[in-house]
């Protein structure tokens, strides 16, 4: 899919491990890996608005545009 | 089970999913018995020599019983099978369905199947009926064991359920789509 969910980087810059982050904003571990693996099919605002709260980034950040390599 | 008793659990409000286990349990006992019962009843029906019963006969059919014997009362036990074995088809499926639910197993593709199968068997029971009343006459005849008749009956009402409980299954399965996409909503 050509948006790319980078929540995996902005963790590491911010030294969060994926399970705190998961506590904090009130999802499931599985969730959230099928979020970073790029296997979900929508986010929720509400996802979106914790995930930038607690880790203090934008959407823009998280959610990456690549367009798909046509040959 | 749950150390909690049915009507415990019925009171406490307990989740949904810990009731339906609990009822499917229950069910699968009632079910099962009925299961039990079937050959029971035509083996009650041999039994007492209730052969225009178990054959489903229209009335008014004679039937020489002391010809039924040996090759012949297979064949009539077979005839006289045939319902009941459709019947213990259809609540051996439900039994599986149950099984499903007591494991908490709701919303699957098995389920659908399930109750796509119960479905087919329920609707296959006026097929059944219809095709043990086409041949009973003809095969009696040729056993001597009845003087020749032949007869014919179109019962619709288990094959319009049967078709519902299909139609259900097929609801149930884009539901079941439907959850699946929901559960990759994050």
């Amino acid at each position: 899919m050509a948006i790319i969910v980078n929540v995996d980087v902005i963790l590491a810059k911010r030294k969060m491990k994926q399970k705190d982050l998961a506590e904090a904003i009130g999802i499931t571990v599985q969730n959230l890996s099928i979020l970073k693996t790029g296997k979900a099919r929508a986010i929720r605002f509400s996802t979106l608005d914790a995930i930038c709260k607690h880790l203090d980034c934008q959407p823009g950040d998280i959610l990456e545009y690549q367009p798909d390599t046509v040959e | 089970m749950t150390e909690l008793s049915y009507l415990q659990c019925w009171k406490s409000g307990k989740n949904h999913v810990e009731k339906l286990k609990i009822t499917s349990t229950r069910l699968q006992i009632v079910v099962l018995i009925l299961i039990l019962l079937m050959p029971c009843a035509v083996a009650l029906n041999a039994a007492t020599a209730a052969w225009a019963e178990l054959l489903n006969m229209p009335q008014g059919i004679a039937l020489d019983a002391t010809r039924i014997s040996g090759i012949s009362l297979l064949v009539v036990l077979t005839l006289g099978s045939i319902k009941p074995v459709v019947y213990m088809i259809a609540f051996w499926f439900l039994y599986k369905l149950l099984g499903l639910y007591r494991e908490g197993i709701i919303f699957t593709a098995k389920n659908v199947a399930a109750i796509r199968r119960i479905g087919w068997a329920v609707a296959s029971i006026d097929i059944a009926d219809m095709l043990q009343t086409l041949i009973t006459g003809p095969i009696l005849t040729f056993y001597n064991i009845s003087s020749g008749y032949m007869a014919a009956r179109l019962e619709v009402g288990f094959l319009i359920i049967g078709l519902f409980i299909a139609l259900i299954a097929y609801v149930m399965d884009m539901g079941r789509e439907l959850k699946e996409q929901d559960n990759l909503v994050i």
